[in-house]
């Protein structure tokens, strides 16, 4: 036997009440001193007895109405009983896949619309006084219905759902439907899984949570029988906005973007003459066309000048097909106000290009003796190290120390806070730097802001220098060296005569590790970086003068220093782009005067945020994403911020599960595997869990509380008359 | 006239303390009051004697005393006849008190114990009697016999009546029949038996014993005493009846449970009780002690008189 509501069975002590009663009245007796014992006793043993036996009785009834009725409320279902007929009311949770890949075709109509048409029919086949939840399985936690007996109530919610683009959650909704069946109300339970199969959804990749999730069905004191409703669907084809690509870096106005998109064939037949449309902030470029083979994935390459400042938006679509919700990827970038840069000149010089950082502060700002239309990035402000005032380094996004022998420890303990709140900060060494004070003040064995100790100066002479060590690339892909990505060796002709040997440890605690970007051709790195705090520390073994190399006069040299300024300055950057179902979280200004934002949804629809804080931060979050496309958030007096959401890639594969596999799952979580092709009734109970049996006891509870009263009056209240 | 309060608690003072002497004077006070109330002479003796009221002639036979002739008669029509008259006097009245435990129960409304009702109603038996100069005797008992002053009529014999009244405390087991028995042949020639108990004994055995009296030509008189609560047990809740007659003897009930059997076994005992009586021509009195003592008497003595 086992019980419904369990928890309830704890009434059953209420039994001890009457006992409980009985005996504290027993210990209450009042004394009494009598004459007549003989007429107490009763005249024989059977008079005795039959009093015992009525009190007995009286206590056995009073113990065990409370008793019965506890069970009662606990639900309890008898297992040796078995239902009768499949007719019985039942707890029905239906998952229904409402995820991007249910809208392609499926015969006449799409795949939803099959799934939906089937679930109605479900729905008008449930016994009389059964309850049904519906969950979409792209939002499982938002059920759109829970228990409800009325069946117009839930086809009405079901009349309502279309597929969102969205991808299917297939453990979470399992996990859902677990808790929705803790809440049922009745005895014999069934999931209905009603999908489309969607091997990347389904596939045994994601089996062990998965299994883990029907455990967890499983292990419910009432578990459900579960029925999968495979709806098929037609082989189509599908062509996808996997993605668009472009550097994270800050850029500014008039500098060319390079973006790119890859683009995959998930049909049978290949494609050409595709048409790609690139719009940015809603204007749309020239399409261009492109070909893709079966089952292949294409990229495609486009560059684009900003020439305003602010958030701009970017959208790649492609021709409809059959899975339109996959034929658009967003992204959005900023063109951003240019950077203000301050260069701590170790060696400065009234001769042009003589001082240590003359050609760095040329390669920051080339447009600046240029009359382009592009805007430098950066705006650079040159100072003395011993002579800066320190209300420079508060409107800096990078600190550059060139050459520099050492700092006063105010600014030193001052620039140490700038890069811990997220400031940049590059160090290049040169002739005139004091080693040993760097690595005591700036390093302190791995736990100040370099990265990197300073160990040997190592100076090239006679053959050696003749034949210099080549930089090589340690680290790739970094974005420092994007701009070098189409060269096999871009740094070929660098020469380096000196540089200081830098030794970059390990550090044993939870301090991050430093990362080695560029090294000498034996190992001995050039440049290196590390976080520190929320900002970044990059560190070079040589001058940003051509004192040592000739690096500055290399054409490598500007975008090399574009790039690693601009890597420095966007320490705390957020990411680009999100995937639907994941939060959005945009931080604000701590300072920020209104106490809520908005954000604003692809579809339009304006939704109120409140602005949370949390330590030094305010920010709001917003979780309801099931749609992809960009999401802006306006706060008052704030630029907005924008964040767009794509589709994950796992719903443009319109491979469904083979149906040995669906086989095999349907197996392995005992689950009834049904066709749409079949009938769509559902399957009766498999031997059923037993019936409830609380109407019978609350019979009995009521019979026995009749009899209580009856005997009451037939033991004790027919008193005679008074003499 | 209300009866006496009862003896200031179970522990009562020993005889010779003042608690007798206050038991004993409101005894005394208590029989003078009742023969100011009483009219004398209820009593005339089924025995002929010597006495100023004639009561009839009879044929002499031989044997009888020459005193006895009525010379007069016999000048008139030559014949013998004796002369008899009524003896008014000299009935022999033994009080039996039962004084066992089951007398010591007081009820809730009762203004006295059993006991005390008992001893006051045979203190005021006792004095009517002698002063009707009837020798009045008294037997105390519980299981046995506790006290047995032979009758006597002197006036000063109601001291020595109600000394011995006073001086008896409760207790102790009942065996009422069992104490007949053993007393039967101290009551001599025949008499007036006055039984005063709560007859709570074994009916058949106590009938027996009474019928054995009854064939020893003494007439039987048998006040039963009984307390309010013993006619309508009006308990209720769970109660520890304590017997005041056995030690350690207790019953743990529901008294409302409990009433029904009581109310059969009672009203059965007193039916085998009242017809056992009957069948005997003893008479019974059944009183209960929140009743006037002196109605009660009264009752008693006037019903007597009628009978006569």
């Amino acid at each position: 036997m086992t019980f419904l509501n369990a928890t309830l069975l704890t009434g059953t002590a209420a039994g001890s009440i009457p006992l409980l009663i009985h005996l504290l009245q027993k210990n209450k007796r009042k004394p009494l001193q009598w004459s007549a014992m003989q007429f107490l006793f009763a005249q024989n043993i059977k008079q005795r007895r039959r009093l015992r036996l009525e009190q007995l009785l009286l206590l056995l009834l009073r113990v065990s109405i409370p008793v019965l009725l506890a069970l009662c409320m606990a639900r309890p279902l008898l297992s040796s009983l078995r239902a009768p007929s499949r007719r019985l009311p039942t707890s029905l949770v239906i998952l229904l896949d409402d995820s991007a890949s249910m809208d392609s075709p499926a015969g006449p109509s799409s795949a939803f619309a099959r799934a939906k048409s089937v679930t109605e029919k479900l729905l008008h086949s449930l016994p009389r006084g059964s309850e049904v939840a519906l969950l979409g399985m792209s939002d499982p936690q938002l059920p759109w219905s829970e228990f409800t007996v009325s069946t117009e109530r839930a086809l009405a919610l079901l009349a309502e759902r279309n597929p969102l683009p969205a991808a299917a959650l297939v453990k979470d909704s399992l996990d859902a439907a677990t808790e929705q069946f803790s809440k049922a109300h009745l005895p014999t339970r069934r999931l209905v899984i009603i999908s489309d199969f969607q091997k990347s959804n389904w596939s045994t990749q994601d089996a062990v949570p998965r299994e883990n999730a029907i455990e967890r069905l499983r292990a419910l004191s009432l578990p459900p029988e579960i029925t999968l409703c495979d709806i098929s669907s037609a082989p189509i084809e599908n062509v996808a906005v996997e993605s668009i690509h472009f550097s994270n870096l800050p850029v500014g106005i008039g500098q060319r973007m390079r973006f790119r998109t890859t683009l995959h064939n998930y049909g049978k037949k290949p494609r050409s003459n595709l048409l790609v449309s690139w719009i940015f902030d809603g204007a749309s470029e020239t399409p261009v066309s492109c070909s893709i083979a079966a089952n292949e994935s294409a990229q495609l390459l486009f560059e684009k000048v900003f020439s305003e400042r602010g958030v701009h938006t970017v959208q790649v679509s492609v021709e409809h097909d059959q899975l339109p919700a996959d034929d658009t990827a967003w992204a959005n970038l900023t063109v951003c106000e240019p950077l203000p840069i301050l260069l701590v000149n170790g060696s400065p010089s009234k001769e042009p290009l003589e001082g240590e950082t003359d050609f760095l502060q040329l390669a920051l700002q080339p447009t600046a003796t240029q009359k382009t239309q592009a805007e430098s990035l950066f705006l650079t402000e040159v100072v003395d190290p011993n002579t800066w005032s320190e209300k420079a380094i508060l409107g800096a996004k990078v600190v550059v120390l060139a050459n520099v022998t050492s700092l006063s420890n105010q600014r030193l303990s001052r620039l140490e806070a700038f890069v811990q709140k997220g400031g940049g900060l590059v160090v290049f060494t040169g002739p005139q730097i004091d080693a040993d004070w760097y690595n005591k003040n700036l390093h302190r064995a791995g736990r100040g802001v370099l990265p990197a100790r300073i160990d040997a100066l190592q100076n090239l002479r006679g053959d050696a220098a003749q034949h210099p060590p080549s930089l090589i690339i340690q680290t790739a892909g970094h974005p420092i060296l994007e701009p070098f990505s189409s060269s096999d060796t871009p740094f070929q002709d660098l020469r380096i005569q000196s540089w200081f040997t830098l030794r970059a440890p390990a550090t044993a605690d939870s301090t991050p590790q430093p990362t080695t970007v560029l090294a000498l051709e034996d190992g001995s790195p050039v440049l290196v970086e590390r976080r520190y705090g929320d900002g970044i520390v990059l560190q070079c073994a040589i001058p940003c003068s051509p004192t040592w190399s000739n690096l500055p006069t290399r054409p490598t040299f500007v975008p090399l220093m574009q790039k690693l300024i601009a890597y420095a300055a966007n320490a705390n950057s957020s990411p680009q782009s999100l995937f639907t179902g994941d939060s959005i979280t945009a931080y604000l200004p701590t300072k920020v005067g209104a106490a809520s934002a908005r954000i604003i949804t692809p579809t339009g629809k304006s939704v109120p945020l409140p602005i949370q804080k949390k330590d030094d931060s305010a920010f709001v979050e917003y979780a309801d994403t099931r749609l992809p496309g960009i999401y802006s958030v306006a706060t008052e007096g704030q630029p907005n911020q924008l964040f767009a959401l794509n589709l994950p890639q796992s719903e443009s594969n319109p491979e469904k599960l083979s149906a040995e596999a669906l086989q095999t799952f349907a197996r392995q979580s005992g689950a009834t595997l049904l066709q749409t092709e079949d009938s769509l009734e559902l399957p009766p109970p498999q031997g059923g869990f037993g019936r409830e049996i609380w109407t019978p006891l609350l019979w009995l509870v009521l019979a026995l509380l009749f009899a209580e009263s009856l005997l009451l009056q037939r033991f004790h209240l027919r008193k005679e008359p008074t003499p | 006239m209300k009866p006496l309060p009862p003896p200031s608690g179970e522990q009562s003072p020993k005889p010779g303390t003042s608690g007798l002497f206050r038991r004993l004077s409101a005894l005394q006070l208590l029989a003078k009051k009742l023969l100011d109330g009483l009219s004398s002479g209820i009593h005339k003796s089924p025995r002929k004697g010597a006495s100023v009221i004639f009561k009839q002639h009879r044929p002499y036979i031989p044997g009888d005393e020459v005193r006895h002739l009525d010379w007069r008669v016999f000048a008139r029509s030559d014949r013998f006849y004796i002369r008899e008259y009524e003896q008014e006097t000299n009935i022999r009245v033994t009080l039996l008190v039962d004084l066992s435990g089951s007398m010591n129960y007081s009820g809730t409304h009762a203004p006295c114990s059993k006991a005390d009702y008992s001893k006051q109603l045979a203190s005021g038996l006792g004095a009517v009697f002698i002063q009707q100069q009837d020798s009045v005797g008294l037997l105390t008992f519980d299981s046995r016999i506790r006290t047995f002053l032979p009758p006597r009529a002197r006036p000063s014999h109601l001291q020595a009546l109600s000394t011995a009244l006073a001086r008896e405390l409760p207790g102790g087991e009942t065996s009422i029949h069992k104490v007949l028995k053993e007393a039967a042949p101290r009551f001599g020639k025949r008499g007036l038996l006055i039984l005063i108990s709560d007859c709570l004994d074994q009916p058949a055995e106590l009938i027996r014993a009474l019928s054995l009296l009854r064939q020893q030509h003494h007439e039987v008189l048998v006040f039963q005493i009984l307390d309010r609560d013993e006619l309508s047990f009006p308990f209720t809740g769970w109660t520890r009846f304590e017997c005041l007659e056995a030690d350690g003897l207790y019953l743990d009930a529901d008294a409302a449970a409990l009433r029904r059997t009581y109310m059969e076994n009672f009203e059965r005992f007193q039916q085998e009780l009242t017809a056992g009586c009957r069948r005997n021509q003893i008479e019974l009195y059944r009183v209960v002690t929140d009743e006037s003592l002196e109605a009660t008497l009264s009752a008693h003595l006037s019903r007597r008189l009628k009978r006569r």
